[in-house]
């Protein structure tokens, strides 16, 4: 072992470079456990990647075999069952860890300048990471997922002017058919999963290029550093292995969260089920188009959200970092995750 | 312009012409299908006629005609038939005897026998067809 290391030395000097990356790489020693959700968000995509690559060996594509696909993978196999129980919620786990991350970066005002391009990063990749959800979430053509889809792709129909012609693009025809699963296919597999890999090693590039931050509060200077690893990464560790504890209460005690009855039924084109309802990171959004009355009213102010969140660090250009200091700004996003919860739980209820 | 700026030019040009030369067809390729007017019988998912018979027993079916979802409803020896998608965000709309409405399962939607809304989120009324029976298929026709 160690000779072959050491060959490989010889040539290419990788120690070096594990030195600068990893062992000699100095972040400040107060980084708290919000700076690890990171971490655990690269843990969840490799979770997607091995589960999603392993599903893709024996479902197929077809409207008329996809359900059967995915029943036999779960029934007949050995732990396939396991397999596709772990994607599934594991994609639920991982909008939530999103939605953490980017939480905390707005808290702790990380997305001043010099980070703007870290959050706009982390933006986009918030955005494929629902889309990669909404379109893996078609692929098993049960009643779920064909309705929850038409549903969802329908709200795209309120955008003004263009709205329709979005609807039939997304679907590539009029209603979610074999068209639609194509799609959604080929996007699911090999269009998202490289640009994933592509933002998050940019996101990455941007964090080592730019620094980390340090918590607000104490000038980076004046705190204590300690090497990346092995310190650093220990605390990655305790963190994910906290949500593999709760991926695997999902998978094991939970897996209704993901695999209601009507995820049971295969897709009929012809029939909707009472009570369909988009998956919880969508209630939001679906509730508040269901509350406003007009209804490019309901998407305009979607939109501007979204574009508010994109170009947040170019509004907000304010040197202070610390959220008590900012007390409009932390009111701001206070009220949003009230009003985000709010409409959440209003969704389900209705 | 110099030499080194011409070249530069000329390296983009080329670049950017090749790729739109390339994106045109992908574009085309991923083009919506156009919508297909498809026949005016009241079919199965699967094209198959539906017989008018096993609609008066049940009172009401959905099926495809004009290549979309379609209720055809028989109630107090009347035919009627209407668009199937709520035009509120697309559920599948069926019949309510007891009511005499038609009712939608997404949100609740009600629409009255002439497609109206009557209550519920819907911005349009639903489509209505005229009915005929012909050797037992059901054909319907633009009202
Ligand atoms: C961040 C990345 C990913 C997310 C968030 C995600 C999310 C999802 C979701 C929500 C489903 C529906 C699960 C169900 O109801 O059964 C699904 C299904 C599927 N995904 Fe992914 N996925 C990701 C990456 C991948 C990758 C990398 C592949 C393969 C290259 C893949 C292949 C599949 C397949 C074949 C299915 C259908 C099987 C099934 O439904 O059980 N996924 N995905
Ligand atoms: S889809 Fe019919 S009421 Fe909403």
């Amino acid at each position: 072992m160690g000779k072959i290391a050491d060959w490989v030395e010889e040539r290419v000097h990788y120690r070096e470079l594990v030195h600068s990356q990893f062992t000699g790489y100095m972040v400040p020693a107060n980084l708290n456990v919000w700076y690890s959700m990171g971490s655990v968000l690269l843990m969840l995509i490799g979770i997607q990647f091995a589960t999603g690559i392993l599903l893709l060996t024996h479902y197929i594509p077809q409207t008329s075999h996809a359900f059967n696909s995915v029943m036999d993978l779960s029934e007949k196999i050995p732990f396939g069952w396991l397999i596709r129980r772990i994607h599934a919620i594991a994609a639920n786990l991982f909008v939530l860890v999103l939605m953490l991350h980017m939480l905390s970066v707005l808290i702790m005002g990380s997305y001043k300048k010099p980070r703007e391009l870290q959050w706009i990063s982390g933006v986009v990749l918030f955005g494929l990471g629902l889309f990669a959800c909404l379109s893996g979430y078609l692929l098993p053509w049960s009643q779920l997922s064909y309705w929850a889809t038409t549903v969802a792709t329908n709200s795209a129909g309120s955008v003004p002017i263009i709205g329709d012609d979005m609807v039939r693009w997304l679907r590539g025809g009029d209603r979610v058919d074999q068209t639609t699963l194509g799609r959604f296919y080929a996007l699911h597999v090999s269009v998202l999963p490289p640009l994933f890999t592509f933002i998050v090693a940019a996101h990455l590039f941007l964090m080592r290029r730019v620094g980390i931050s340090a918590p607000p509060g104490i000038p980076k200077e004046q705190v204590k550093k300690v090497p990346f690893f092995p310190h650093f990464v220990l605390e990655d560790m305790r963190a994910s292995y906290f949500f593999l504890a709760v991926l695997f209460v999902g998978v094991f005690f939970v897996p209704q969260i993901s695999f209601p009855p009507d995820a049971m039924e295969p897709a009929d084109p012809l029939f909707t089920p009472p009570h369909i309802k988009p998956e919880w990171y969508f209630l939001a959004n679906y509730q508040l188009l269901k509350v406003v009355p007009n209804e490019f009213l309901g998407i305009g102010l979607q939109g501007l959200g979204g574009a508010l969140l994109l170009l947040l660090p170019f509004l907000d250009r304010g040197q202070e970092r610390r959220p008590l200091k900012r007390p409009l700004f932390l009111a701001v996003v206070v009220a949003s995750l009230a009003g985000f919860i709010g409409l959440t739980v209003w969704g389900h209820l209705s | 312009m110099n030499r080194r700026g011409f070249f530069t030019r000329l390296t983009q040009a080329i670049g950017s012409l090749t790729g739109l030369a390339f994106a045109a067809p992908v574009v085309a390729y991923l083009f919506p299908k156009p919508s297909q007017r498809g026949n005016n019988t009241l079919t199965t998912l699967d094209g198959e006629a539906i017989p008018a018979e096993t609609v008066e027993k049940h009172g009401a079916r959905v099926g495809i005609a004009f290549g979309e979802p379609t209720l055809v409803v028989f109630s107090r020896g009347e035919w009627k038939a209407f668009e199937a998608v709520c035009s509120h965000l697309g559920c599948i709309v069926r019949w309510q005897p007891q009511e005499e409405k038609i009712v939608c399962p997404c949100h609740g939607a009600r629409f009255g026998t002439d497609g109206r809304v009557v209550s519920g989120p819907p911005p349009r009324p639903l489509k209505r067809y005229r009915v005929e029976i012909a050797q037992n298929n059901i054909l319907l026709f633009e009202a």
